[in-house]
């Protein structure tokens, strides 16, 4: 079953549905639909996951950032027809997104103003935990758990809206169009944004990703 | 190795690298993870109630329609109101006036915010 990024959905799903809503037992259509959603959730969750984490920096905001776009899609939408869950789940975790980069920086300039700054002193540059790209010895690669650390710091280092335009259109698979939807900026801006952002990720993996 | 295949590559490992960290998620990251999707979908389990405006307005089952429709509705009802109640005190009118305003505002300001893409929506919708 091919979702509405065009990605084929693979995700395993084996919950117990609940069979009454609050008026009382749902209909074979919505049961449907609710175990189609779940399959969808399924399929997109871990990716998600992914993205959010790289973009926010831990884990933990980033489940509640997923958890926050699932209910939101779920409740709000979920009787949607299954061809727009892609597209409204990428809006909805994209907004989400900035919205806790606003508040971070909100939240970062109250406690620069009083002196203290939490994610400051926690964040660490992995890029420093790793030997230095001019001593490794010539065709000695990364380790994939180094390579996929120096990616993940890398992305999360460039700008927000290249973040987006990066994962959405290369690890989504989406479209300029859909792209543009999900950050809700012109296609235009996705192109440029997208440009940038391979540019800047190309320079700052040099050393690294021979 | 022409500029462009070697961007490609780049982009391909880069694209390879992420599914990678993607696939091996750790078990209770897993489970955590399942435990919220369980929560949306009992979500949506729960919000699937009658929509009592369809059975007035069977036609307009859009989100933009169905806010329109209740608008409607509510003015209708409050003009109404206005009509067979005693006269009232300037002050009674202006309280029902910002009642109704505060009742037909919408709880879902995002519709407003996210209208130019609920349009797109559906215009992508599937034809036939």
């Amino acid at each position: 079953m091919m979702s509405a990024t065009g990605r084929v959905m693979s995700g395993q799903s084996h919950h117990t549905i609940g069979a009454a809503g609050p008026t009382g037992s749902i209909g074979d259509t919505d049961l449907e639909s609710i175990q189609a959603l779940d399959q969808f959730l399924a399929s997109v969750e871990k990716r998600a996951l992914r993205m959010a984490a790289i973009s926010t920096g831990n884990t933990e905001d980033a489940m509640d950032i997923v958890q926050d776009a699932m209910m939101k899609l779920a409740s709000r939408y979920g009787r949607r027809p299954q061809s727009q869950w892609g597209a409204l789940f990428h809006r909805i975790l994209q907004n989400t997104l900035m919205d806790w980069h606003r508040r971070y920086q909100r939240q970062g300039r109250w406690r620069r103003w009083f002196g203290s700054y939490p994610h400051d002193q926690e964040e660490v540059d992995c890029l420093d935990s790793l030997p230095d790209p001019a001593m490794r010895e010539p065709g000695k690669d990364l380790q994939a758990n180094e390579t996929i650390a120096v990616l993940e710091h890398a992305i999360h280092q460039l700008p927000l809206r290249q973040q987006q335009a990066l994962m959405l259109r290369l690890w989504e698979g989406l479209s300029v169009a859909d792209t543009a939807q999900a950050m809700g900026c012109t296609q235009g801006s996705v192109k440029t944004h997208y440009s940038r952002a391979v540019t800047m990720l190309r320079k700052k993996l040099e050393g690294y990703w021979p | 190795m022409k500029p462009e295949q070697s961007e490609q590559n780049f982009l391909l490992r880069v694209r390879s690298a992420l599914d990678e960290s993607a696939n091996h998620i750790d078990e209770a990251t897993s489970a955590q993870l399942a435990s919220v999707r369980q929560r949306a979908v009992n979500a949506s389990v729960a919000s699937r109630s009658p929509n009592w405006l369809a059975a007035f307005y069977p036609r307009w089952r859009t989100p933009q329609q169905s806010l329109a429709a209740a608008i409607v509705t509510l003015v209708i009802v409050a003009a109404v109101t206005l009509m067979v109640s005693p006269a009232r005190s300037p002050n009674d009118a202006a309280a029902h006036l910002e009642d109704l305003e505060l009742l037909s505002s919408s709880d879902d300001l995002e519709l407003y915010q996210n209208l130019d893409f609920y349009l797109w929506l559906e215009d992508e919708q599937p034809q036939g």
